[in-house]
């Protein structure tokens, strides 16, 4: 009987401590998540689709408030410039260089944050615009609850996405922490990969939101 | 193995110049052809999806590392997806039903 090792090896160097073709099953694990998350945010995207196009009046400009698309724009690019830092902060890692690490992951962490904070700016925006629109309507009382589908939607959305980013930077508030303490190395640097994978996913989602939710025109506009 | 992450630093840059140009076409595009320019909505539409996917496909391809993955991760992402693409075209006909 042979002795000799076997032929899946126990460790690639530079992708830590993969041990299953390649990858981690917490790394499996992960993308089995992020799919499943896929298909909530499918489900949300696809209701949102049906109430837009069978709307007679989509966008109510008596009631509903113009997006911002250049603060917007700029949340994009911030989200982008977040995924950058992110995975540098894995090259950093995977080259044992643990100060790079919580350098990037730093950066990922205020990039994060300052998304978060233009994020309740745009929606104190929004709903100041949504108050003044009903005060120059006239609504009052019962006519002046409740919300159009368009702000419905948009509160949705744009809400559990930006759960999903609160998720993201108190994630990697906590690999920070771990990475502070030195629980990183080249041979083992898993959990950054895994929390780098959520943070692209949260970067991914906000691209297709920003184009369907933003610059999607109103059905209605149509020549 | 130093130079092979030096090389993917770059590609890293590669990839976020890409982004921020596909965003900022994105953005000229929903205005150059705003309905109310006149133009038709599928060029619109479909140019707005077709650079939201391009986006979309560079990050799950270079920043989720998804180029370099075997046929296990795949298969884990693709049945979840082709699975919401058949609940969302199944929600279509509510919406086009209206029409």
């Amino acid at each position: 009987m042979s002795t000799d090792a076997p032929s899946i090896p126990a460790h690639i160097p530079g992708h830590g401590y993969e041990n299953f073709r390649g990858f981690t099953s917490g790394k499996f694990a992960m993308w089995l998540f992020l799919a499943s998350d896929a298909m909530g945010f499918m489900g949300l995207i696809g209701a949102y689709m049906v109430l837009r196009i069978s709307s007679d009046n989509w966008m109510d400009n008596a009631l509903d408030p113009a997006f911002g698309i250049p603060l917007t724009a700029f949340m994009t690019f911030l989200l982008i410039v977040s995924s950058v830092t992110m995975v540098k902060a894995l090259s950093a890692i995977q080259r044992g260089n643990q100060k790079g690490l919580l350098f990037w992951l730093g950066l990922t962490i205020l990039g994060g944050a300052a998304f978060l904070g233009m994020q309740v700016y745009e929606w104190q925006l929004f709903i100041n615009g949504m108050i003044d629109l009903r005060e120059k309507a006239g609504l009052t009382g019962v006519a002046n609850q409740g919300m159009t589908g368009y702000q419905q939607t948009f509160f949705t959305l744009t809400g559990f996405h930006g759960l999903h980013v609160l998720s993201g930077v108190i994630y990697l508030c906590c690999i920070w922490i771990r990475a502070k303490q030195g629980a990183y190395s080249a041979e083992n640097h898993s959990p950054v990969e895994l929390v780098g994978l959520f943070w692209h996913f949260v970067d991914l989602v906000w691209i297709v939101l920003f184009t369907i939710l933003y610059l999607f025109p109103d059905p209605n506009s149509a020549i | 193995m130093s130079e092979a992450h030096e090389s993917h630093d770059k590609l890293y840059y590669w990839i976020f110049a890409w982004l921020t140009v596909w965003t900022v076409l994105e953005i000229g595009w929903a205005e150059w052809f705003h309905p109310d320019t006149g133009a038709a909505r599928w060029i619109l539409i479909s140019g707005l999806a077709g650079m939201a996917a391009i986006k979309a496909g560079l990050v799950g391809l270079y920043y989720m590392h998804l180029r370099w993955e075997g046929w296990l991760i795949w298969a884990a992402i693709i049945f979840p997806l082709v699975l919401s693409v058949v609940m969302v075209i199944g929600l279509l006909p509510d919406a086009i039903g209206y029409w």
